[in-house]
């Protein structure tokens, strides 16, 4: 047996030890969902990179991880670690999830604004079955590997509903932890975000670790807007060095709707993020913008699929990748048009700037259009510092390395400068900044020329 | 400057640029307070001339050497050069997306001020200091706030460039084709802007095609580099001289390969 077929089969035993356990933490009619879902992981197995969307990114290390993942609670996040995380932004609002579980205990006690209800998924999973059930019990989500795995461990996350009409004034953040003790573990969390007809919202998903050892968030997100309903999502990934992250984001759009992703990458030693947009209905909008950040032997891999299926709809994708040290991208993008999606206008588009002559980028924008009245572009670049600009701001007495690190975060800059609300731009702002400066990327930034001695 | 030391002092300059030797031995002394015109056909070595005083990696200095105000230029960087005193005015000034104009410019300030130990100003005091500048170039405040050089016409890049002169206040500043392409309004606000730093203790080397400059900047000595050297130097009226009979009556031999940008 193969490393893969191994961990295949410690996760499908797992879950055959714990099923028991985990249908008397939830409803009965999550339990066929579960075996259905721990069925199909059984069939894919962990993915190989003979397997296109995962030529690229090998998980062969996770799997050698022997990761336990339905492991028993085990409380390990003080307020006082979440202060320390969030530094001067504590004093929000914030919901917290610790290893994946909502944690009222370390969320903010004031009031949620009109119109917004949040609450851990576990709960409204009881509260609220005839709206939450139909989005979990989806096949289609089981055709990749650890959306199927997410599907057969799943237990909480956040369940966030904006009512019909609303606008909150404030983004909703929601913070995900890994805490001191999630060593060892995966934290399989559902989330599910709802925006009702003609709501407005802006929410905030950020990871942040406790822990230093190796982890794995396997997060799902699914999100519906119905008519005529926006929002905004930011999600900043800052996990810890060691930890393994995936993100699937599932979005179904209704008629008129807009939705804006702006999603941030930064930590992890493998990362990945698969976001299916699927344009269901006429005049829908779609942006997704999207920022990563490597350095060290960082691996940071997005995969996006927009599915145009309808008329009328626009999207844009602009992802701008930054590799430092040894790190790897890679870039995934596919724009699909279906026969019904005429007047679509999609476009699509990734550079990269590579800070180090070992660092390395796999970029692979694809375009399928099955309509003929569409407008639609893509491409990807892959270059260095503009020499001329560097020189330009070395000439007039900037050095080196401040001349560097200025066009380096005017590069990422444009990402964060797309997100409207002020806090939040400032919130990935900072983040971002405060990778660029740390360890690796600030010594890179600086020792590309022959003149200087670093 | 004291002592009759020259602002800059260049001997037998050889230097290297996209492969071939652009400057093949070249000699000029700019003293304190002077203005100096070069002049020349294109590929004559003008532009590779302001690369090595400037500093710009490309350019490979083989022979000779540049003292400035009596020290090595030469083994300076180019963000040394620059909080030492020495300004290039780009004849391509680069478009930086995403860096805005004025951070740059006070970033560019605030390094020569600490060079020099005096206070960095805060993006208050910048402002107020920069508006007079503005004013003076009868530069768009508005174009302060957009990134660097991007989008910006030609003469607003032109403009930019004179700007950053009169707020960095060199020492020594090189013009490198600042004039071309200009009409006559965005002339005389280059003109100006080099006027208004005329001084005993400052010196600037006007890099030019045509002789239409020197009527708003006049020259102290004109000097016509032709193939790598200087061909021939003279007054102001040399510059008249060349505009009415062009180059070839200096007998010089026409440059077999063009500069390197």
């Amino acid at each position: 047996m193969t490393t893969l077929d191994t961990a295949q089969a410690h996760f499908v035993s797992r879950f055959a030890d714990c099923e028991s356990r985990l249908a008397d933490a939830s409803p009965d009619w999550l339990a066929p969902i579960r075996r259905a879902a721990i069925e199909r992981f059984a069939e894919l197995g962990f993915p190989t990179r003979r397997n296109e969307a995962w030529k690229y990114t090998s998980v062969a290390e996770i799997a050698n991880a022997s990761l336990d993942p339905e492991p028993p609670v085990r409380d390990g996040v003080s307020p006082d670690d979440i202060r320390a995380l969030l530094g001067s932004e504590a004093s929000q609002q914030w919901f917290v999830f610790e290893d994946g579980r909502f944690a009222p205990e370390l969320s903010s006690d004031e009031a949620l604004p009109t119109g917004v209800e949040i609450e851990g998924l576990a709960a409204a999973l009881r509260k609220q079955p005839e709206l939450i059930r139909p989005l979990l019990d989806r096949a289609d989500l089981l055709d990749r590997p650890f959306a199927a795995l997410n599907g057969a461990f799943q237990r909480d996350g956040a369940f966030v509903r904006v009512t019909a009409g609303a606008s909150p004034q404030r983004p909703i953040q929601l913070l995900f932890i890994a805490s001191p003790g999630a060593s060892g573990r995966v934290a399989n969390q559902r989330n599910i975000i709802r925006i009702d007809r003609g709501a407005k919202a802006a929410i905030l998903l950020r990871f942040e670790s406790c822990c230093e050892d190796v982890y794995w968030t396997n997060s799902m997100t699914q999100i519906l807007l119905e008519d005529n309903a926006e929002l905004d999502l930011v999600s900043v990934q800052s996990e810890s060095d060691a930890a393994y992250h995936f993100s699937s984001l599932d979005i179904r759009q209704e008629r008129d709707s807009r939705f804006r992703s702006h999603q941030i990458s930064l930590g992890g030693a493998l990362a990945r993020s698969e976001i299916y947009a699927r344009l269901d209905a006429p005049g829908v909008d779609c942006t997704l913008n999207g920022l990563f950040l490597g350095d060290g032997r960082q691996h940071l891999d997005s995969q996006t699929t927009v599915d145009h299926a309808s008329p009328n709809g626009t999207s844009r994708e602009l992802y701008k990748g930054i590799l430092g040290g040894h790190s790897r991208g890679v870039f995934n993008g596919s724009v699909l048009v279906r026969p019904d999606a005429q007047k679509t206008n999609a476009q699509q588009f990734n550079p990269n700037l590579l800070i180090s002559d070992d660092a390395q980028i796999n970029t692979k924008p694809t375009l399928e259009i099955s309509a003929d009245d569409v407008k639609c572009s893509h491409g990807s670049t892959v270059g260095r510092l503009d020499e001329d600009a560097l020189f330009y701001l070395r000439a007039r007495g900037v050095d080196e390395r401040a001349a560097r690190r200025m066009l380096t975060v005017a590069f990422a800059s444009e990402i964060a400068k797309a997100i409207p609300q002020d806090s939040l731009r400032t919130q990935v702002e900072r983040l971002v900044t405060a990778k660029l400066e740390r360890g690796q990327f600030a010594i890179e930034t600086a020792r590309r020329s022959p003149e200087d001695p670093l | 400057m004291s002592d009759g030391v020259p602002m800059l002092e260049i001997k037998g300059l050889r230097a290297r640029a996209g492969g071939a030797e652009i400057l093949k031995g070249l000699d000029l002394v700019v003293g304190a307070g002077e203005v100096h015109a070069i002049m020349g056909p294109n590929g004559s070595g003008k532009s590779t001339l302001a690369n090595v005083l400037s500093g710009r990696p490309s350019v490979e200095v083989t022979a000779g050497s540049v003292l400035y105000q009596g020290r090595d230029l030469l083994e300076l960087a180019p963000e040394d050069r620059a909080k030492e005193g020495i300004f290039l005015a780009f004849q391509y000034p680069v478009e930086i997306p995403g860096v805005s104009n004025a951070y740059f410019m006070k970033a560019a300030l605030n390094a020569a001020r600490a060079h020099r130990g005096e206070e960095e100003l805060d993006g208050m005091d910048f402002l107020e200091f920069a508006r007079k500048k503005m004013k003076l170039v009868e530069f768009d405040e508005a174009l302060l706030n957009r990134a660097v050089n991007e989008g910006f016409s030609g003469g607003e890049k032109k403009r930019n460039e004179i700007l950053q002169m009169a707020i960095l206040e060199p020492r020594l500043a090189v013009l490198d084709e600042t004039d071309s392409g200009l009409d006559i309004d965005a002339l005389q606000v280059v003109a100006n802007g080099v006027n208004a730093l005329r001084s005993p203790d400052r010196s600037a080397i006007v890099i030019t095609h045509y002789q239409r400059l020197l009527d708003y900047v006049v020259p102290d000595f004109v000097h016509v580099l032709a193939d790598g050297r200087i061909a021939r130097s003279g007054g102001r009226e040399l510059a008249h001289e060349l505009e009415k009979k062009g180059y070839s009556w200096l007998e010089v031999a026409p440059p077999v390969e063009a500069a390197a940008p």
